[in-house]
């Protein structure tokens, strides 16, 4: 001991600054073997509830340790991939078309959604679940349907359950309602971890390995878009659908998070995502805004759109829009118009304009003067 | 306060027959020039038409043709869109003619507003690409997914409704608790089943 005063708890740094090197003392090895036995008790308590997982639950070592998707270079990522690839196929008896895809250069999606047009059918509901890969048991689903009395846009008086015999119902509109790609989004604000980010094509994905489970994406997001895997996902094996990417519909585990992705697999090699080739109306639209002649710019420059709750300030990437019906059967003025031709032509009314229909004076004269005229609307970007 | 146990309900998913997840035009347009199976054979029009010669103005019941419903509005004459010398084409109301293929130039004529939103990509089904121009895109004609003859959309049986937690019945007290039974989009409708 050499009458060191030892009184120090840590000395380090003064060893280093007088050029000394730390003497091994009964103390300090003592406190250091505490320490680390400490450490060790700890890191044992904490993978604890590892041992509760049943085996196929355990993640393996590599999937224990691989790295944030972010820093993950691309052999890291490729053993990843192979890794999810053997879970599957033991799990599925398929082998998965698993693949990591990079968003395109100059592509920033946005959806429109007309709501003019939307019969409520809840086709896109079930064709996402297909697939998206969600669980059904208990059942997963991205797209709300929700059902609104006309009149308002007030979703609190909507309603998921309807279950008329056939829709549309005549006294409702439909409007449904799923990840909003918000550019300011709230969900990625309070990930606590940063699984969840935004991408440069303007999805927002999240990592389903990064994931804790917090659920505090769920609570920030204003659209009700998050799904929590509460219980084990359950997948009937023949419903897989193989095509997969790492940040969208590869299965997922217990106690993660999940949302719309814009079907990025697809939508990454140019295809459409699964809710709009389905819709039969055509009421859902999607593209790339940054192409000033794509069906979404189109939309955003001659029609009437709106976002949900656009004071909450999250800038979504999802728009509503209504066409202008003309003539309206709802319209009385136009109804009016029908009834007067109807007795005014007698048996002529019904024919078009022309050899042996009424002349084109007379429907000029039922109609509005300008009504033919090209609706006056805001070009806001440059058109060719 | 111990966290309490909440048991999840695990409601399964309503079966969706797949047919009706099937991607593609909802009917099938006539080809140009059209052809008709008569009699198990399949014809051109004018086999018939240039033999037997129609009225170009009646809207008498039909004697052939009985499987068209005829509900277009005030567009209720044969003649109005085909063309009355030869029925494999269309006619316009300038006296030009067009093949069944540019159906929508007829169209066009009595919509014109939904004709341009269709021309914009704004109306209708795109199918396959949202590439602008891409070879895999293809925007379907009026008459892949509206009867001509009955162009009003039909009503669909809508798929199932949600059971997902958060939308359906949830197997915890506390929502009871938390005013049940207000018209939220995040809860069930307690006390009427549905709203019809």
């Amino acid at each position: 001991m050499s009458g060191k005063p030892d009184i120090r708890i840590w000395d380090g740094p003064t060893a280093a600054r007088v050029g000394m090197e730390p003497e091994l003392t009964r103390r300090s090895f003592l406190r250091t073997g505490a320490a680390a036995l400490g450490a060790m008790a700890a890191l044992a308590a904490a993978l604890a509830p590892l041992r509760e997982l049943g085996g196929d639950d355990m993640p393996s070592l590599g999937q224990f340790l691989q790295k944030h998707y972010k820093e993950m270079t691309s052999d890291e990522m490729e053993e990843a991939l192979e890794r999810i690839r053997i879970k599957v196929e033991a799990r599925f008896d398929v082998r998965p078309h698993l693949r990591d895809i990079k968003p395109m250069e100059g592509v920033e999606f946005v959806y429109a959604l007309n709501l003019s047009r939307c019969i409520g059918c809840r086709k896109c509901v079930h064709a996402c679940v297909a697939e998206n890969n969600q669980s059904r048991s208990p059942e997963i689903q991205y797209i709300r349907v929700i059902e609104m009395p006309r009149g308002t846009l007030d979703v609190e008086q909507g309603n998921h359950h309807y279950d008329h015999p056939t829709v549309p119902d005549e006294s409702h509109f439909y409007m449904p309602v799923q990840c909003h790609q918000c550019a300011n989004p709230p969900c990625v604000k309070v990930c606590p971890v940063e699984a969840t980010w935004q991408e440069a094509d303007g999805i927002t994905v999240v990592d389903y390995d990064w994931c804790i489970g917090c659920r505090y994406c769920e609570a920030a997001c204003p659209y009700w878009a998050r799904r929590f895997n509460f219980a084990k996902p359950v997948l009937p094996k023949e419903q897989l659908n193989p095509n997969m990417s790492y940040l969208s519909n590869r299965p997922r585990e217990k106690g993660v998070m999940e949302k719309c992705h814009f079907c990025l697999h697809r939508t990454r090699e140019g295809r459409m995502p699964a809710c709009v080739e389905i819709c039969p109306t055509g009421a859902r639209k999607f593209g790339n805004v940054l192409d000033p002649r794509s069906e979404v710019s189109e939309i955003l420059r001659t029609k009437r759109v709106f976002v949900l709750k656009e004071e909450v300030g999250t800038l979504p990437r999802f728009f509503y829009y209504f066409d202008e019906r003309y003539p309206n059967t709802l319209d009385p003025e136009a109804l009016a118009i029908a009834e007067r031709l109807r007795r005014e032509e007698g048996d002529a009314y019904g024919a078009l304009p022309g050899a042996d229909g009424p002349s084109r004076a007379v429907v000029a004269a039922a109609q509005p003067a300008d009504w033919l005229a090209p609706a006056a609307m805001p070009v806001t970007g440059a058109r060719a | 306060m111990s966290p309490r146990l909440v048991t999840i309900p695990l409601v399964p998913a309503a079966k969706v027959d797949s047919s009706a997840l099937i991607v593609g035009p909802r009917r099938v347009a006539m080809t140009d020039p059209p052809q008709l199976l008569v009699e198990g054979r399949s014809e051109n029009c004018n086999a018939c038409h240039q033999v037997f010669r129609s009225s170009s103005v009646t809207r008498a019941a039909l004697s052939y043709h009985q499987e068209i419903v005829l509900m277009h509005g005030l567009n209720d004459r044969c003649v109005n869109c085909h063309d009355a010398e030869n029925r494999e084409r269309l006619t316009l109301r300038d006296g030009e003619t067009v093949p069944f293929a540019d159906a929508p130039r007829l169209c066009a004529q009595c919509h014109g507003t939904v004709f341009r939103d269709w021309e914009r990509g704004t109306h209708g089904l795109t199918l396959g690409s949202w590439i602008t121009d891409s070879d895999q895109q293809r925007r379907l004609g009026c008459n892949e997914c509206h009867d001509p003859h009955s162009p009003r959309y039909p009503a669909y049986v809508p798929l199932p409704g949600p059971q997902t937690l958060r939308m359906g019945e949830q197997d915890t007290d506390s929502a009871a608790a938390h005013g049940h039974g207000k018209l939220s989009p995040l809860r069930p409708r307690m006390g009427k089943e549905s709203s019809h």
